[in-house]
This record gives C-alpha cells, sequence and structure tokens, in this order.
C-alpha cells in the first residue's frame, strides 16, 4: 500500500502535536488502515529523535566575560555619543550663526552698497564642517578634531 | 497573558540588571545552538549570540509583550543569521566540530553503536546545512528549541499552514539525504 499524499503532510504537525480534532482524529483512522503511513510516521518519529540526539553548543568560558566587555564598551560610547551630540547641537547653532553674521559682516565690508549679502556666502561660510557634523555616525576622534581645529579658528 | 521571560524582560525595563542575566543565562545555550546550525561557524555563531543580547538589552526602554519573549528573541536571531549569510555569501555545508568534538550523551554506550551514533549525528549535520535557510530555521526552531507552529511563523514571517509545509519539506529533504547514509 503506497503512503497516501492527502495525510502526508498531516504526519509531521501530528507528532509535533499541531493538528485539531478533527484532523488528528481522521489521520489516526487512516494510520490504522495504512501501513505506509504508519511506516512514514516511525521513520519521523526516529528523524525527531535524532535531531534532539545532536550535540549541543556550549558556550566558551570567557562568552559571558566578552559580552559584559562589549556592553560596557557599547555603552560607553552610547553614552558619550550622547553627551557629545547634547553638548554639540547648541554648539554648532551658536557658531552657525556666529559663521553667519560674520559672514553678513564681511558681505557688507566688501560690498558696501549692496544691502543685502548674497545668499551663497552664508552657505560657503561653514558649509564644509557643517556638512560633516550632520553626520550620525561620525567617527568620535572626527568629531573632536573638527572642534580642535575650531578652537584654534575661534582664537586666532 | 505574559510568559516568564517577558516578565523577566519587564523587570530589566523597570531597572532590574538581574532580571537580564537570568534571560542572558537561559537564553545563551539555546541562542548558541540555533545560531551555530544557521551559520555554520561556531565563533561567528557566538558573536551573533552576543549581537542578540546587545539588542535585547538596548531595547528594553522600549519593550512591550506583543509576543512571547521567545519568538521575539528567535526573530532576531534569525534575521541576524540571515543577513549574516547574505553579507558573506557562505554556504558552510562542512560538517560542524560539534559532532566530532562531542562526548556521548549516553555514559558508556558500546563502541559500535557510539560510531554508528556519531554517523548519524555528522550525516544529520550534513543534511542540515543543504536545506534552505527557511526550512533551516523552521526545523530547529520546531526540534531543537520546542517553539510552536504559531510562534514560528512570527519568526519566519509565515502563516501557520506556511509553516506546516516549511516543516514537511525540510523533513522530506532531510530524510532524502539520510537514506542515502550506507547501512
Amino acid at each position: 500500500m503506497t503512503t497516501s499524499r492527502h495525510y502526508r503532510e498531516d504526519l509531521g504537525a501530528y507528532i509535533d502535536l499541531e493538528l485539531d480534532g478533527a484532523a488528528r482524529a481522521a489521520l489516526e483512522a487512516h494510520l490504522a488502515t495504512c501501513d505506509g503511513c504508519a511506516r512514514e510516521l516511525q521513520l519521523l518519529r526516529g528523524l525527531g529523535e535524532a535531531l534532539a540526539a545532536l550535540p549541543q553548543a556550549e558556550p566558551g568560558p570567557q562568552f559571558a566575560a566578552r559580552f559584559h566587555a562589549r556592553l560596557a564598551r557599547e555603552g560607553g560610547r552610547r553614552d558619550l555619543r550622547a553627551r557629545l551630540r547634547a553638548w554639540w547641537s547648541p554648539l554648532r547653532l551658536s557658531l552657525a550663526l556666529g559663521g553667519a553674521a560674520a559672514a553678513v559682516a564681511a558681505a557688507i565690508l566688501l560690498n558696501p552698497t549692496q544691502a543685502e549679502p548674497d545668499p551663497d556666502w552664508l552657505i560657503v561660510a561653514d558649509a564644509e564642517s557643517y556638512e560633516l557634523l550632520k553626520e550620525e555616525d561620525l567617527d568620535l576622534l572626527a568629531v573632536l578634531e573638527i572642534l580642535e581645529a575650531w578652537d584654534d579658528t575661534e582664537e586666532r | 497573558m505574559i510568559d516568564d521571560d517577558a516578565k523577566l524582560m519587564l523587570a530589566f525595563k523597570d531597572g532590574d540588571r538581574g532580571a537580564f542575566d537570568a534571560l542572558f543565562e537561559r537564553y545563551t545555550p539555546r541562542l548558541l545552538n540555533f545560531l551555530t546550525r544557521m551559520v555554520r561557524d561556531r565563533a561567528r555563531a557566538e558573536e551573533l549570540t552576543q549581537d542578540v543580547f546587545i539588542r535585547v538589552y538596548n531595547a528594553a526602554a522600549r519593550y512591550e509583550p506583543r509576543a512571547r519573549f521567545s519568538t521575539w528573541v528567535f526573530g532576531i536571531a534569525h534575521n541576524l543569521a540571515l543577513n549574516d549569510l547574505d553579507r558573506a555569501h557562505r554556504k558552510r555545508e562542512r560538517p560542524l566540530d560539534l559532532v566530532r568534538n562531542a562526548e556521548p550523551r549516553d555514559p558508556e554506550p558500546h563502541a559500535d553503536e557510539r560510531v554508528a551514533a556519531q554517523q548519524l549525528a555528522l550525516a544529520l549535520e550534513s543534511a542540515l546545512a543543504k536545506l534552505p535557510e527557511r526550512q533551516r530555521s523552521a526545523i530547529l526552531l520546531r526540534s531543537e528549541q520546542g517553539l510552536g507552529y504559531q510562534e514560528i511563523g512570527e519568526v519566519l514571517g509565515a502563516s501557520v499552514s506556511g509553516v506546516k509545509s516549511l516543516l514537511h519539506r525540510a523533513r522530506e529533504n532531510l530524510m532524502t539525504e539520510l537514506k542515502e547514509i550506507p547501512e
């Protein structure tokens, strides 16, 4: 007797206890009369046992220590990033405003007859640094270098 | 109803660091097993297991128990495994060292039984490695992790009938591979 195609997909769900009452009863009635499906069921049970007997992976001895070190590293990096962001936002605004004011002043001095400065001047004044600092993923070291460069500019 | 692990996660959300440690201890072996067999690389599986916990840790503040905790965690693990496999374009079909180095579960099996068991385990590991990723994930989540069809469906983004079909095909493929082992 061949295995009934109709019931084959139900066999796995049957051993997984995922068949509802009616389907379960129908399959059990079929199993009582179908040697092919009964044999298939035994094979599936054997497969389940073999899967359950596979060796288990054990974490290495330093696994937990490495995780906690990594967590501390990531946490530290995250805190520093948050602090830098909180500190940098108002500073960036004031620097941008300062840069804009300087650009306006320069525009007026260089071209006293022109009442309104060329808007491009405002963008050019600090565009490079500003664009760089908008990068969320900018490396911390790079942020600090930019800040130092700004400080140097301010001192001069 | 909120499961015990989700309660631990909520306790962690409220500041109980011990609750996170309990989840870490409980889920490390489970995730490591799942990920080792998904990505076929033991060292990478350890890194990915840590990635899962980093995500769990970072998500605590906005955690809401919408599903079982295990479903959520294995969903993260499944996605990380698929991304890793995609990124690396790796097909790790060699047998895992896990089998060769394993201590027998039965303390004193006869030598021939032990050899046969090891051969079966090696063949099964090899057959698992050849499964398409979603079938492999489904069979591991069912047979190794004991997740129900509903949960597996939530992890894989599939319906319950889709899970039933995936598992059926996974088992058929495994049986086909195992039938090729010499007696």
